[in-house]
C-alpha cells in the first residue's frame, strides 16, 4: 500500500517536472489550430469532399471565395436529392429540392460572436481539451500535420484534424466518440487552393427555382443582455454563453429565443419557443450527426442541440428555469 | 471517475474495477448523480416510462417488494457429494464463462439487486445511435432549428463551409431521407 502511494507520488512529481514541456507542446499544437482558423476565412479554394456520419456517406463540391466584397461560398451535394448551401457573408441559404424549401438564416454581426474572431479563437480550448501534434501524413495529395484534440471530461467529444502544412487549411476532420469511433468525418478528396474563382460559381444551380418554394426565413435580433425571462442555473463545465437572440420564425407567432453556448470548440444551441397545440415529442433525438434533447417547460418547448454527448445537453437543458416577474 | 461509471453501465469493467466503482458510487454524491443521469438517458433511449425517478428510490422500492434471504443455510450432515458438486460447478462455470465470452453482445453482470435495474443492453451514453428519429410532423421544424444552429456555431471558423453539410445531409427524414 505504502509502496503504491510512493509510486503515485513519484508519478505526480514526474508529471510536474514534465509540465513545462507538455505546455509547450500544447502551445505548438494550438498554433496550428489558430492557423487553420485563419486559413478557412482568408483563402479562396474549390474542392470535393466526402462526408461520412452514421449511414450518411455523401460527396459534395465546395467553392469558397474571398474578395473585396467579403466571403462567399457554395456547397453542392453531388449524391442523392439535389441540395445546396450558399453563404454570402453572414447570410446562409439552404436549398432542399426534395421538399422545395429554402431556409434562410442571417447571422448577426461578428461583434456578438467573440469566439468567431481569429484573435480570440481558442479561448477555452486549452482548458477543455488536450491538444497534441500527431504524425505528418498525406491527405488528398497534400502534406498534412495531424492534430489530436482530446476531451478532458465526458461532456465533450474528441477530434482528429489534418491540416495542410503549406496553406494551413483543414483538409480532413473527424469527431471522435467515447469509444474512439469516428462520429463524423469530413475529408477532401481533391482541393485547389487560390484563385481565380469565377463569382458565377457561387450562384445556386438553375434547378433551385424558388418561385413556388416554401421560404423559411427567420428574423433574429440580438438580445445579449437577455430580458431576464429565463435563467441558466447549471451550465455544463467549460461552456459559456456566446450569443443570445430573439428569433421570429412566423409573423403571426410570438418570438422565440435562441442562445448559443460553446466550450471553444463544440457548440450547443438552446431554442425556447411557445409550444404549439399539437403534443410535442420530448426526449433524446438525433439529427444527422448532432444530438438533440427536447423538453417541455410550462407552455414552452425547449430544444437543445449540438455536437456534444447527450449528458451535456441534458445538464444544460435541465438547468433552465423560467423566472417569475 | 465518471468515465468508470459510464464503463460500469456499459459492462466494460473487470470484476475488481466494478467493485471499486460501486464503492465509489456508494461514497460520492457527484458520481451517484452522474449514474442517475446516465440511467435516465439510457431509459429515455429505450423509451422506458420510469424516467427521472432516482435510482436509489427505485432500488429501495424494488427491494421492498422482493425480499432476498441473505442468511446462509445450515450445512447438512450428508455432505459426501459436495466435492463432486464443486467440480461440476467449476466445469459449469467455465462453460458459462466461455458461452458469455463467445456470444456477443455481452450483457453486463451486475451484483445482486442492482442487476435488476441496471440496463441489460449496452447503453450508448455518448452516442444516441439508438435514439428515435424525429416524427414526421416535427421534422420540418427540426430542420429549421438545425439550420439556425449551424449558421451560428463558432466551429464554422475552422471547418469552413464544409460544416454546412450537416444542415442538408439530414434531409427531412430526421435520420435520413
Amino acid at each position: 500500500m505504502r509502496r503504491a502511494h510512493a509510486a503515485r507520488l513519484m508519478l505526480v512529481g514526474g508529471l510536474c517536472l514534465l509540465h513545462p514541456f507538455l505546455a509547450h507542446a500544447q502551445a505548438d499544437a494550438m498554433q496550428w489550430l489558430q492557423r487553420a482558423s485563419q486559413a478557412a476565412k482568408r483563402l479562396s479554394y474549390t474542392g470535393t469532399f466526402v462526408y461520412q456520419s452514421g449511414n450518411i456517406n455523401e460527396t459534395s463540391r465546395i467553392t469558397h471565395l474571398v474578395d473585396a466584397a467579403g466571403e462567399a461560398e457554395r456547397l453542392e451535394v453531388l449524391d442523392g436529392s439535389p441540395r445546396e448551401v450558399v453563404r454570402i457573408n453572414d447570410e446562409v441559404q439552404c436549398f432542399l429540392s426534395e421538399t422545395r424549401t429554402v431556409i434562410v438564416e442571417r447571422r448577426s454581426g461578428g461583434r456578438s460572436f467573440p469566439a468567431l474572431l481569429p484573435a480570440s479563437f481558442g479561448g477555452g480550448i486549452g482548458e477543455n481539451y488536450v491538444v497534441k501534434k500527431g504524425a505528418a501524413g498525406r491527405v488528398a495529395g497534400l502534406e498534412t500535420q495531424a492534430i489530436s484534440i482530446e476531451p478532458r471530461d465526458e461532456l465533450r467529444y474528441g477530434h482528429q484534424w489534418w491540416v495542410d502544412t503549406q496553406s494551413g487549411l483543414l483538409v480532413k476532420a473527424s469527431r471522435i466518440g467515447e469509444r474512439g469511433e469516428a462520429l463524423e468525418t469530413f475529408a477532401f478528396t481533391e482541393l485547389r487552393i487560390g484563385g481565380p474563382i469565377d463569382r458565377e460559381a457561387i450562384k445556386p444551380a438553375a434547378r433551385m427555382k424558388t418561385q413556388d418554394w416554401r421560404v423559411q426565413q427567420s428574423v433574429t435580433t440580438e438580445n445579449k443582455a437577455d430580458d431576464g425571462t429565463w435563467s441558466f442555473r447549471a451550465l455544463p463545465a467549460g461552456f459559456r454563453k456566446i450569443s443570445g437572440m430573439k428569433r421570429q420564425t412566423r409573423a403571426d407567432a410570438p418570438p422565440g429565443m435562441h442562445w448559443v453556448f460553446s466550450d471553444g470548440l463544440a457548440a450547443v444551441s438552446v431554442f425556447i419557443d411557445p409550444a404549439g397545440d399539437a403534443p410535442a415529442e420530448t426526449g433524446f433525438f438525433k439529427m444527422g450527426a448532432l444530438n438533440v434533447y427536447k423538453r417541455l417547460l410550462g407552455e414552452h418547448l425547449m430544444v437543445v442541440m449540438g455536437d456534444v454527448p447527450p449528458v451535456t445537453l441534458k445538464r444544460l437543458g435541465d438547468g433552465i428555469e423560467g423566472r417569475r416577474k | 471517475m465518471k468515465s468508470d461509471v459510464s464503463a460500469l453501465l456499459d459492462g466494460e469493467l473487470e470484476a475488481h474495477e466494478a467493485k471499486a466503482a460501486f464503492a465509489a458510487l456508494r461514497d460520492e454524491g457527484d458520481l451517484r448523480r452522474a449514474w442517475d443521469e446516465y440511467q435516465t438517458i439510457g431509459a429515455a433511449l429505450r423509451h422506458e416510462d420510469r424516467l427521472g425517478a432516482c435510482l436509489a428510490t427505485r432500488v429501495m422500492a424494488d427491494l421492498a417488494h422482493d425480499v432476498t434471504v441473505l442468511a446462509p443455510r445450515a450445512p447438512r450432515a450428508d455432505a459426501w457429494h459436495r466435492p463432486l458438486l464443486a467440480l461440476a460447478a467449476s466445469v459449469a462455470g467455465v462453460a458459462v464463462v466461455g458461452w458469455v465470452a463467445f456470444s456477443a453482445p455481452v450483457s453486463p453482470v451486475g451484483p445482486g439487486p442492482l442487476a435488476k435495474v441496471a440496463p441489460t443492453q449496452p447503453t450508448a451514453i455518448a452516442s444516441v445511435a439508438t435514439a428515435a428519429t424525429v416524427a414526421p410532423g416535427a421534422r420540418r421544424e427540426m430542420q429549421d432549428y438545425l439550420a439556425a444552429h449551424q449558421a451560428h456555431v463558432p466551429a464554422a471558423q475552422v471547418l469552413g463551409g464544409t460544416q454546412h453539410i450537416r444542415t442538408v445531409s439530414v434531409g427531412v427524414g430526421g435520420e435520413r431521407r
